[in-house]
């Protein structure tokens, strides 16, 4: 029976009109966009009944990813009728020309979910006898893929040879097309090309890897070929690992003791570790960045000051060394914060052990990134100050008498700024007289607020393009906001630049304090 | 949640947690201080009847109960003690203010005079400083919280040091030598104090507020003819007999409180069990009042 639209189905007392045939013909069954006799318009797939067993044998059970969902069943006396979720807003029917339209990183990444979608019908010994075309919607907006139809769906325990290629095949034409920016010759010429490395030398394929995935795809047979999903993710997942692009570092620090009468010594200490590295095409990259102000007497505050960048460097490097790259992306604030903790245990203990040289104590603000999280550990006056987009973000805290006195209201915010001694009393910093509590080492501090979403428990998504400045009182407290930005702009291209601008402006306008400036593009 | 790094991989060196030293209070509670604030409310029970609120400060000696897990503008409005919360008969609970420069309020009401004890019930909101707490009483006799203290304390027959908090031991304990000294403190890196042996008590896996002020190796106890003496021994950190600091040796009695840094312990003595477990009314030396101190340089200065 053929169906076309404006035709009406109707089972018991259930009937829709048909206003658009989505799929159908030369399948088992159809999909149909209708509208119900009450106006709503809803997503219908329909076919015998043992097609629709095995719709609900492979479907019914779970939710899969880029596949609707069955809402509502209706038995007629030949065919079965499904209501099912309707494509998401925005989703059309897949069009060539379009898809050529999506970046590469996003197709890649929409064709590795579809691939998953496969793996897992698989998986639950469905077989779709190929996906075709029109049975894929695309969201032009993120790339993401749809599969809008099940028209020949059969659940089969012994499936044959070829069964998984024909689904898969699809894949490797729409990979070819978004590297090659043409619509995929065919699966004979595709053989044929990747036969010989003269012809293949002309042809816009030879993106690393992609000729593999296109071999894995091109045929049911022989060594190369892909035998299930699971290789065909793979092949995917070496494309996108070459894709990639990591965020690396532009670092550059200074620091001064300034020309103050009264200051003899640099108490600042500031200190960065960055880790490259590429394995298996994988690129990662891994930095550590962190400033100290010591606190007291004049070898002692200079001494802590230097056991924190020592101790902190040094950890992280042991975190890194213990734990990997991958696991401190996913937990960049933590280990920020971690790394505070050991660094006033080992201030602690060193005025324990040593008491006559380790009297002082220091602030610490510090760093880690790795891939595209960023977290960061503070106790002290020092800060942590983002640059992004020309606006200034203030990521840290100031533990200063000063915010505590307009926190209970006994200050206004502008008094405050005129209010020296509470500006300059420190609240919080890490101590030789006894370890600081994890609970007292802050990560981002309110400030950094309306960064929004960009700031989330996994920490703060880094861009290319941020610039990240980490400096002591003795800088910021010379410089104010607008300051800051001309410096930034007059030195955007060298942070080393920047960094020694900032501590040159404190000694400029004769600061009272040293002044220590790190500065990281992050590109 | 746990943190996800192990802090021995990140230090180089290894600290010996006892897991036990952060368990739960094993005597019941006697009344409860709740802080609803946004987000999770802290809640600080109250174990024992005669308990010393408000911040450490290594001058004014350890408090009963620690506050902690305020705001930083929270904790600089509360002094170190702060107020002296008791059950006077075994019924009705007092409140007595001990800063003349902090203040304590019951239902907005401010507490004025430092001598003064001031009834204090169920229901009711206890100020300290700026923040507000609901007082609770839980409906436990008091007899049966003694009891329970004694279970505690009679489960041992020989001298130790058990661990107190929020007013009354709560479990951990140590097992005096008596032919050998102990030395209580935490693990320390080796590399750091070549030759120094590890205290015989760890202390490392106290919570992070209560190990702060605890020595590496903090004090030293021993006995000599049945008599049992402490010796502080941390060039930092602080060791207390009865809230008074003490700087050489000195002899314990059975029942004496020690604090090391922030944390009190109770010395059990199986010769004296009355002792042990009616616990003493620990007075503080006379209060520090700043503005005292103030008026007597400024007499001195006339005077000269």
């Amino acid at each position: 029976m053929s169906w076309k639209a404006g035709a009406r189905i109707e089972i018991g007392s259930s009937a829709w009109q048909i206003e658009e045939v989505l799929c159908g013909k030369d399948n088992e069954a159809w999909t149909f966009r209708a509208r119900r006799d009450s106006g709503e318009i809803v997503h219908l797939w329909m076919g015998s009944h043992a097609w629709a067993r095995d719709v609900q044998t492979v479907v019914q059970t779970s939710e899969f990813f880029g596949l609707p969902r069955v809402q509502a069943t209706f038995e007629g006396p030949d065919e079965t009728v499904f209501e099912v979720t309707a494509p998401p807003e925005g989703a059309t029917p897949l069009r060539d020309s379009e898809w050529l339209k999506i970046p590469r990183q996003k197709a890649v990444h929409a064709l590795q979910r579809l691939t998953s979608l496969l793996g897992l019908l698989h998986e639950e010994r469905g077989w779709l006898q190929g996906v075709k075309r029109r049975e894929l919607w695309l969201d032009p907006r993120d790339g993401s893929l749809f599969l809008m139809s099940l028209g020949r769906i059969q659940v089969t325990r012994k499936p044959a040879i070829e069964a998984a290629w024909r689904d898969m095949r699809v894949v490797g034409e729409l990979a070819y097309e978004v590297f090659a920016q043409e619509v995929y010759p065919g699966g004979h010429q595709m053989a044929a090309i990747l036969q010989d490395k003269s012809v293949m030398e002309g042809t816009p394929i030879l993106f690393p890897g992609l000729p593999q995935l296109l071999a894995g795809c091109v045929s049911p047979y022989g060594d190369l070929a892909y035998v299930d999903t699971s290789d065909l993710s793979e092949g995917l997942e070496q494309i996108r690992i070459e894709l990639e692009r990591p965020i690396t570092f532009v670092v550059g620090s200074a620091s001064t003791v300034g020309n103050y009468l009264f200051r003899k010594n640099n108490q600042d200490s500031c200190g960065h570790l960055v880790a490259n590295s590429i394995c298996g095409s994988r690129k990662v990259s891994l930095g550590f960045f962190c400033v100290a102000d010591g606190i007291g007497g004049i070898q002692d505050g200079e001494r802590a000051s230097r056991v924190a960048v020592e101790t902190a460097t040094q950890s992280f490097a042991r975190a890194w060394a213990h734990y990997g790259a991958e696991y401190i992306e996913k937990w960049a604030p933590e280990l920020a914060r971690a790394v505070a903790k050991v660094v006033g245990q080992r201030l602690a203990v060193e005025g324990e052990l040593r008491p006559n040289n380790n009297r002082g104590g220091t602030t610490f603000s510090g760093m880690v990134v790795c891939g595209d999280r960023l977290g960061i550990s503070h106790v002290g006056d020092s800060r942590i100050v983002l640059i992004r987009r020309g606006e200034l973000i203030q990521l840290t805290h100031d533990h200063t008498l000063a915010n505590i006195l307009i926190e209970l209201g006994e200050l206004t915010p502008a008094e405050a700024l005129k209010n020296d001694v509470s500006q300059r009393t420190i609240s919080r910093f890490l101590s030789t007289s006894a370890e600081v509590e994890y609970d007292r080492v802050d990560g981002f501090g309110i400030e950094a607020q309306v960064l929004g979403s960009a700031l989330s428990e996994r920490g703060l998504k880094v861009e290319r393009g941020d610039l990240f400045i980490l400096t002591s009182d003795g800088t910021h407290g010379e410089i104010d906001e607008e300051g800051i930005k001309a410096l930034v702009l007059s030195h955007r291209e060298s942070p080393q630049a920047l960094s020694e601008a900032l501590v040159q402006n404190a000694v400029d306008r004769m600061g009272r304090d040293n002044a220590t400036a790190l500065v990281v593009r992050m590109d | 949640m746990t943190n996800p790094f192990d802090l021995d991989v990140l230090r180089g060196w290894t600290e010996k947690q006892d897991l036990e030293l952060a368990g739960p209070h094993r005597v019941p509670a006697l009344a409860s201080l709740t802080y609803a604030r946004t987000g999770e409310p802290l809640k600080i029970t109250i174990h024992g009847p005669d308990v010393y609120v408000g911040r450490f400060h290594p001058q004014h000696g350890p408090v009963d109960l620690l506050m902690e897990g305020l705001e930083d503008h929270e904790l600089y409005k509360v002094s170190a003690p702060h107020a002296r919360i008791s059950l006077g008969d075994g019924k009705d609970w007092f409140v007595r203010p001990l800063s003349p420069s902090s203040f304590t309020y019951i239902n907005d009401q401010l507490l004025t005079d430092t001598r003064e004890r001031y009834p204090l019930a169920d229901g009711d909101v206890l100020r300290l400083g700026v923040v507000p707490f609901d007082f609770k009483v839980n409906d436990i006799a008091f007899e049966a919280w003694r009891e329970r203290q004694k279970d505690l304390l009679l489960a041992v027959e020989e001298p130790s040091l058990y661990l107190m908090r929020a007013g009354a031991v709560c479990g951990p304990h140590h097992v005096l030598n008596r032919n050998a000294r102990v030395v209580v403190g935490r693990t320390f890196p080796d590399a750091l104090a070549t030759g120094q042996r590890q205290p015989n008590w760890d202390l490392s896996g106290l919570r992070d507020e209560e190990r702060k002020h605890i020595g590496l190796r903090h004090a030293e106890l021993w006995c000599e003819d049945d008599d049992w003496y402490i010796l502080p021994m941390s060039p930092r950190q602080r060791t207390y007999v009865n809230r008074i600091e003490v700087t050489g040796v000195t002899p314990l009695m059975p029942g004496d409180e020690v604090g090391l840094g922030a944390v009190l312990f109770h010395f059990h003595h199986p010769s004296n069990i009355r002792a042990s477990t009616n616990r003493r009314t620990v007075e503080l030396p006379a209060i520090l009042n700043w503005r005292e101190e103030h008026a007597r340089r400024k007499r001195a200065q006339e005077t000269r």
